[in-house]
């Protein structure tokens, strides 16, 4: 688990000249640039990842009634979801997630 | 709240997918009566859709059927879960393909923290000196129109981070 700073501990937080800031930072920067790099290669990677045919005709129901997964695209070459947890009433959602039922 | 925080990043980055050859579209389980109350109350502008009664949210491992949950047997994030009683659901997304011929390609789907990076709120939190400043992951997150009027630091502390 990661623990964050508070506004207690920042008070005993190191507080330097400009040069040896930079000095640090540009230590930090080499580490950005490393996840940098390894973000575009994560990223081609994903790019090059095999795709799996859908078969199934997943039918939904939206602003213009019912569409199917092909509707969705709207012209597009890609969709992407996201899937959010609004749950049928009377199902469990994740804590703190669900947002039917009553007030938030 | 994973799901309410994530979508209010939706409506920006669609200012400029729209018009890039990607359709971001949220699909939740809820009906599309709930989906359309809720969606006015945020203000949220992008497309969401159902899936009631379809098989699209167990298809794509973000939601789970009674059956699993009773046997223990749920799969997220490409593993069995230890503890599968807690919900029903949990976050995920999943990109498609549509070719020429208009054949449909599954392409991706991320799940758990493979969201972080959309959620755009966090990364300009992680790069400041109290960072996430949560003790348990989004326990700070409220629905936006939910917050307390005036954000304050607890002792007038306050972070500034500026763009240019």
């Amino acid at each position: 688990m990661i623990t964050y700073p508070t506004s207690e501990s920042l008070e005993l937080h190191a507080v330097v000249s400009n040069e040896q800031w930079l000095i640090a930072r540009k230590e930090l920067l080499k580490k950005e640039k490393e996840l940098t790099r390894l973000r575009d290669e994560i990223s081609a990677r994903r790019r090059e990842l095999p795709w799996v045919r859908v078969k199934k005709n997943h039918v939904f129901e939206g602003p213009n009634g019912r569409e199917t997964l092909a509707d969705l695209f709207e012209g597009a070459a890609s969709c992407s979801f996201s899937i959010s947890c609004l749950v049928p009433a009377g199902k469990r959602g994740c804590d703190g997630c669900s947002f039917l039922g009553g007030p938030p | 709240m994973a799901a309410p925080f994530w979508a209010d990043h939706h409506d920006a980055a669609n200012l400029h997918l729209a018009h890039h050859d990607v359709t971001l579209v949220a699909v939740s389980r809820g009906t599309w009566w709930d989906i359309e109350r809720f969606k006015t109350r945020m203000d949220w502008k992008f497309k969401w859709v159902s899936s009631y009664g379809s098989d699209f949210n167990y298809d794509f491992h973000v939601s789970f059927n009674e059956d699993q949950i009773a046997k223990g047997e749920v799969y997220y994030n490409y593993e069995r879960l230890e503890d599968a009683t807690g919900c029903e659901e949990l976050p995920g997304f999943s990109v498609f393909y549509k070719n020429a011929s208009s054949e449909i390609f599954h392409t991706y789907s991320g799940y758990a923290r493979a969201g972080d990076i959309l959620i755009c709120a966090y990364n300009y939190l992680d790069h400041t000196p109290k960072g996430r400043n949560e003790q348990r992951t989004m326990d700070w997150v409220r629905h936006h129109d939910s917050y307390e009027r005036q954000p304050a630091g607890t002792h007038g502390q306050s972070e500034s981070l500026l763009t240019s």
